[in-house]
């Protein structure tokens, strides 16, 4: 992954914003970043090492919440058709996993909320 | 047993009338950039026509997987529904419910029972092919399917 586009965001920085469209998918280098709900209401961390909006990369359509840098934060940008490309050159079996993933999690949300 | 509520299903009705190359087209791409087409239903017209997947049928009263076991396999669902049993909850699932995938993938004993209600058709996930993939991936990707699958185990 390292012909991935490498980003800096200072502390306090909206690195996506709710409703913004979801193009890229973002693995924190370092630092950690917070969750915000669409009415700015904090709900979660993400900590080095671990990937944010990788939901929105094979689901596409828009973010459904905003991720703010909490402290100075280095990411991989990536963007969905590279991601794509990225996952069909291990094995195409890759996408339809990751895929699955994704549609568990929503099944899961909606089980939880319902 | 304190309900037995359809907690998920795709409307694969709605999704039928689109056509099979409808996510390519450009009303695709908008409906998902306005939102009306959810990512849900973009993930599961991309999974229910992958070739990649084995699809087989289930009759009622088959057992998917009992409390405590492991899963051997995952199971998408493309039509039809399964009861669930889940410590003292009761719920169904259908059409795009995806069965044991996180759990499987990190070697999970069940959590709940899931029985066929009405007959299924599903696509086949087998971990022996999941885990072939998965032990050539880079670090870098395997902590990005670790993440989705950490969300999914702790909802």
């Amino acid at each position: 992954m390292s012909q991935f586009k490498v980003e800096k965001f200072l502390d306090g920085q909206f690195i996506c914003k709710s409703g913004d469209p979801a193009t890229h998918l973002y693995y924190l280098q370092e630092g950690e970043v917070e969750l915000l709900s669409e009415s700015g209401q904090f709900f979660g961390r993400i900590q080095e090492g671990q990937s944010f909006g990788e939901a929105a990369i094979l689901k596409g359509g828009i973010r459904g919440a905003s991720v703010r840098a909490n402290g100075d934060v280095v990411c991989k940008v990536i963007t969905n058709d590279q991601a794509t490309e990225l996952l069909t050159s291990f094995s195409p079996l890759l996408v339809v996993i990751m895929e699955a993933l994704l549609l568990q999690l929503a099944m899961n949300n909606s089980i939880k909320h319902t | 047993m304190n309900e037995n509520k359809l907690k998920f299903s795709i409307d694969t009705e709605r999704l039928g009338k689109l056509g099979p190359n409808f996510l390519q087209s450009k009303d695709g791409q908008k409906a998902l950039a306005d939102g009306s087409l959810k990512g849900e239903d973009r993930l599961f017209m991309a999974l229910s026509s992958s070739t990649l997947l084995n699809t087989t049928l289930l009759l009622p009263g088959k057992k998917i997987i009992e409390l405590g076991e492991q899963f051997d396999d995952a199971y998408l669902l493309l039509s039809g529904e399964v009861q669930v049993v889940q410590n003292d909850k009761s719920y169904k699932l259908g059409a795009g419910s995806v069965i044991g995938l996180s759990e499987g993938m990190v070697g999970l004993a069940s959590k709940f029972s899931a029985t066929v209600l009405t007959s299924i058709q599903v696509k086949i996930i087998p971990f022996h092919r999941v885990d072939a993939v998965i032990k050539v991936l880079p670090a870098e990707l395997r902590a990005i399917l670790v993440t989705i699958i950490k969300r999914n185990l702790a909802v």
